[in-house]
């Protein structure tokens, strides 16, 4: 099945692009929207830069016509040449026509062919409701093809299909019109193991149209007591943990739904794989994975679920002793805080992990020595404390998709939770410092996320 | 015009030869009996003969074409002098950067487009022709304006551009010295390197420091350079750094590699300068350089051999020993303070060796 081709616009872009274009006097507004390409095989436009065209500056304004001056054509082939950008012309409907027009085709006639004159990359054009709503099309020898999706990440992920009507209410949570739309949704679960594995298992009940595993382990008898689907003979023969997940998928939703990644998130093949979702669900115990999960989200414009559990325990009287039952989940959107600003992980913490991996005995000898504050060492966990959070994961990207919570989701950027305490505590998107120094939207830059380790 | 000055030695009244070429431009040899002959004589001495109004073109050496009427004396340089007959039965048009201009002839050169548009010297001339990438036309390149959709010329700015490595250079000649292009790319053309010149579709070609490379040639992509000295097979193919750090270390003048040794990663670089006071005046210096570098800090940094003073007192915190690829280096444990945390947007190779040279003078400038 092919999937969906789709312009991702982060938040901030469409809000700054909705007032440009609505400035509140019911005429018609213009502007441009640079954008890259997500490295994958998947046509995924990814809107980096907004080049708004100043009313002023146009020759005529008018609730169904608008003219403006091809200098600002010009000033965007000069920012996107070089990277190869794919120019997207956007302008309002203000009447809410959610079509394009003869007029517009006429003008596209003209100045795609200009852009295409001037560089060969994909470019196109967009319309704009008052609602928000965005239609896209995209230019290949002088056709048009509409993108089947616009997809803006945020504290809501916004939707606005090619096929349905410039009203679109996201639907229900959880009614069958959801679990439609999720078909045509498509999910990276980083990790098959004790917390990805029943996210794995949700995400395919809940009918998302591809979910893609990465994970290079396999199975062992330490993991039947918490991996959904593995058998003993899984165990006894040592097999993979993403072939384990395929065959459950494939019991249930038949072929072509789950692929399998046999690889580590550190791998160019496996972000290649996953730059082709729509959103990332991080089910991992290392910093590292996490490290790529976010350098992905922000280069490649994909709302990410980080979930982790932990119980921490103390010594009491010669006995251990739980100090805490935890679950933490963190959504993260692009031009939001990031996992590092949350301080999930920190350029020290992954020097030491990359220490505890890859040389155990220095590692050992640095926390001795105090180089290395002690980590958190994240316990075996259990299956009714991961199945716990994982469903909290899943819930959080429903309820991103198909809004249900009667308080505003921007409240919700981290939700913790205590068994022990009984509390769950939530925190606000605008309580996280956020960095000013990410840049969003890189795409297919090389090398792959900016890591050398992923270069080609 | 007509030229008086006797250039050459023709004696008057005499046979002349010239070359002159019809419609398909091969041009011959061509003798007429008089030293001055007209646009109609000219037209009349060419073989092929077009169906209506020949009309000549002087075809300079510079590229310029100049209309000679059937009635106007051509001027005669030289046996080499060359003409060519067309058809003056419609004028062509042309336009140059949006602008419109008439062409008596079928046929038009690079310069006379320049002459006609006043196209200044550092612009190049374009060519755009539908369905077909578009070329750049020199000044003796001719264009035939009767291939239809033949008409759209404009100009550029004429930089060319070439990719040393992985940085890409300027110029403003078309062609450039590789040891010019190494310098511009900041790469030292003194230290040892195998230069390779990669065009698309070619197989790579070994060139010299004195090579010229013309940056016009079709599918030109770069110079690649490989260091001469390869040490146990394994100069800077370890693993990749950043492209800022590749660059850094390529102009510094280092010998440097990249190892992995026992699933620890390392940036080695060769003869790194101490300042005075040491045991030794240059050490093999070593960082380490983790995989999900530049998100992980770099942190300390090793030497060999193991340093003392030079007055043979120990260095505090250097106590650790390891062994890179059998090599035994010292760790000198130093470590950025809570006022400058690692920054993955800003830190790099670079900015590490500074910490490390600092740590390196504080020991000897007591």
């Amino acid at each position: 099945m092919t999937q969906p081709s789709a312009l991702v616009i982060p938040a901030g872009v469409h809000a700054g692009l909705k007032a440009h274009l609505f400035p509140g006097d019911g005429c018609e507004a213009a502007a441009i929207l640079l954008c890259s390409r997500s490295p994958g095989v998947r046509k995924r436009l990814l809107a980096q830069r907004l080049i708004p065209v100043p009313h002023g500056d146009c020759a005529t304004r008018t609730p169904d016509y608008i003219s403006w001056p091809g200098r600002y054509l010009e000033d965007a082939i000069d920012r996107g040449e070089d990277e190869g950008l794919s120019v997207v012309l956007v302008h309002s409907h203000p009447g809410g026509f959610f079509a394009f027009s003869h007029v517009d085709n006429e003008s596209d006639a003209v100045t795609v062919r200009a852009l295409h004159a001037a560089y060969e990359a994909d470019h196109g054009s967009a319309i704009m409701m008052p609602s928000g709503a965005i239609r896209a099309r995209m230019y290949r020898d002088g056709i048009a093809t509409d993108l089947d999706l616009v997809i803006v990440p945020g504290d809501d992920i916004l939707t606005y299909w090619a096929d349905r009507d410039e009203n679109q209410r996201a639907p229900v949570a959880f009614t069958s019109e959801m679990t439609a739309q999720n078909s045509r949704l498509s999910v990276l679960v980083i990790g098959a193991s004790g917390t990805g594995s029943p996210t794995i298992e949700q995400l395919l009940r809940l009918g998302f149209g591809r979910v893609v595993g990465v994970e290079y382990d396999f199975t062992e008898f330490k993991n039947l007591n918490r991996i959904l689907n593995t058998t003993i003979a899984d165990a006894k023969t040592e097999v993979p943990k993403v072939q384990v997940m395929l065959r459950a998928a494939e019991s249930h939703r038949g072929q072509g739904v789950f692929v399998p990644v046999e690889r580590s998130i550190l791998d160019r093949e496996a972000v290649l794989a996953g730059a082709d979702c729509d959103f990332i669900l991080c089910c991992v115990d290392t910093l590292e994975a996490r490290y790529i999960a976010d350098l992905m989200g922000s280069a490649f414009l994909m709302p990410i679920i980080d979930l982790g559990v932990v119980i921490p325990t103390r010594q009491a009287s010669a006995k251990t002793v739980i100090a805490d039952v935890c679950g933490r989940v963190d959504y993260v959107y692009p031009g939001g805080s990031t996992l590092a600003d949350r301080g999930v992980y920190t350029p020290e913490a992954l020097e030491a992990e990359y220490l505890k991996l890859n040389a155990p005995d220095v590692h050992r000898e640095k926390v001795k020595e105090g180089y290395i504050k002690g980590m958190v060492e994240e316990a075996p966990s259990v299956i009714s404390l991961n199945m716990r959070t994982s469903a909290a994961a899943v819930n959080e990207l429903l309820a991103r998709l198909y809004p249900f919570r009667h308080e505003h989701n921007s409240g919700y950027a981290r939700t913790f939770f205590s068994l022990a305490a009984a509390e769950e505590d939530h925190t606000a998107e605008g309580k996280f410092k956020r960095g000013d120094d990410v840049e969003l939207a890189t795409g297919d830059r090389e090398p792959l996320l900016g890591l050398p380790a992923l270069g080609a | 015009m007509t030229s008086q000055n006797a250039a050459g030695n023709r004696p008057a009244n005499s046979t002349i030869t010239i070359q002159i070429a019809g419609l398909d431009l091969n041009f011959k040899a061509v003798s007429i009996v008089d030293p001055t002959p007209t646009g109609a004589q000219i037209a009349a001495a060419a073989e092929v003969l077009p169906d209506n109004d020949p009309f000549v073109l002087r075809f300079l050496d510079d590229g310029e074409l100049v209309p000679i009427l059937a009635s106007e004396v051509a001027p005669i340089d030289d046996v080499n002098d060359r003409f060519v007959v067309t058809s003056a039965d419609r004028a062509f048009r042309l336009k140059v950067d949006g602008e419109q201009y008439d062409w008596p002839a079928q046929y038009v050169t690079g310069k006379t487009v320049r002459k006609l548009a006043g196209i200044a010297n550092d612009l190049q001339l374009m060519l755009s022709v539908e369905n077909e990438p578009d070329t750049v036309i020199g000044n003796r390149d001719l264009v035939d304006l009767a291939v239809a959709g033949v008409e759209r010329f404009y100009t550029v700015h004429e930089t060319w551009k070439i990719k040393v490595q992985d940085t890409v250079i300027q110029s403003d000649l078309p062609t450039i010295k590789v040891r010019d292009a190494m310098n511009k790319a900041g790469f030292d053309p003194a230290q040892p390197w195998h230069i390779f010149l990669k065009v698309a579709g070619q197989p790579k070609q070994e060139v010299g420091l004195d090579f010229d490379v013309d940056l016009r040639t079709h599918g030109i992509e770069k110079l690649r350079l490989t260091p001469r000295d390869v040490n146990n097979g394994e100069a800077g193919n370890g693993f990749r750094l950043l492209g800022v750090d590749e660059a850094f270390l390529a102009q510094s003048g280092w010998r440097w590699r990249t190892v992995l040794d026992q699933g620890r990663r390392w940036l080695i670089i060769d003869d790194y300068r101490l300042p005075p006071g040491f045991s030794s005046t240059a050490v093999a210096m070593a960082l380490e350089i983790p995989n999900t570098y530049p998100g992980a800090q770099i942190d300390m940094f090793y030497v060999a051999p193991v340093l003392l003073l030079a007055n043979g007192n120990r260095i505090g915190a250097t106590e650790t020993l390891i062994t890179i690829g059998g090599v035994t280096y010292q760790r000198w444990s130093r470590h950025r303070g809570q006022a400058s945390p690692w920054n993955p947007k800003i830190d790099n190779v670079r900015t590490h060796l500074t910490l490390v040279d600092g740590a390196l003078s504080r020991e000897v400038n007591q």
